[in-house]
């Protein structure tokens, strides 16, 4: 069961992150590989745990870097909008570090909000894991 | 983001124009939708995007829910800038 500790200064200000890395999916892996078509390798991105994230997020920028078109639209809706927006949906795999992956995620592409990641962690990865927050000692533990 | 989702408009249109019919069809059930045409229809969107990718590519493609109506996701942090 792989588990990720981490500790930072000030866990209040900057929030639970982790180092990543965002590829293409299993299934598009499995449909290009035996074809011999290259295609990017996994990008390594510092990421934001968003327990108030429905759904993981990839910034624009990391989604042209990684060379994948989308596979759907979602409609969108935040505490600073009064419509829903549509996004585009993205089919990526998630690796951490030691190994674990976790596989086939319908993530979407929006713009971060002036925070200093390239991806947040939503609901549907969360949902596989259990995060431990422990404000007074600046470190949390990701376990999935 | 508004930019990309111009990329499917046409996919996003045909779904539309064809949502009732799919919906007495195979509600509940996944379109793959490549230009104003209906590829398949499947059970999940795994599965959706396993045949896309292998008929398809790496090209855009529209993977839609068959319902009534799509509900947001919704987003409660302000972490995403829209």
């Amino acid at each position: 069961m792989p588990v990720y500790k981490s500790s930072v200064p000030d866990l209040a200000a900057v929030g639970p992150f982790i180092q990543i890395a965002i590829g293409p999916s299993r299934e598009l892996i499995a449909a290009f590989a035996p074809l011999g078509v290259q295609l990017s390798p996994p990008h390594a991105v510092a990421a934001l745990i968003d327990t108030g994230a429905h759904t993981t997020v990839l910034s624009p920028d990391l989604v042209t870097r990684l060379g994948i078109q989308p596979v759907g639209t979602a409609p969108i809706s935040t505490l600073s909008t009064t419509s829903s927006l549509l996004c585009d949906r993205y089919h990526v795999n998630i690796y951490f570090e030691e190994g674990f992956v976790v596989e086939n995620i319908f993530a979407i592409e929006a713009p971060m909000g002036g925070v200093p990641y390239q991806c947040l962690i939503g609901r549907d990865v969360m949902r596989f894991a259990t995060l431990l927050y422990d404000g007074p000692a600046n470190q949390f533990v990701l376990t999935f | 983001m508004a930019g990309s989702a111009r990329v499917l408009q046409q996919e996003l249109d045909y779904f539309e124009r064809q949502r009732l019919e799919l919906l007495s069809r195979a509600p509940g059930k996944y379109a793959l939708i490549k230009g104003a045409e209906l590829v398949g229809i499947f059970d999940s969107e795994i599965e959706a995007a396993r045949v896309g990718y292998r008929q398809i590519g790496n090209e855009p493609f529209l993977i839609k829910h068959i319902v009534e109506a799509d509900v947001p996701l919704v987003f409660t942090s302000f972490n995403l800038g829209v």
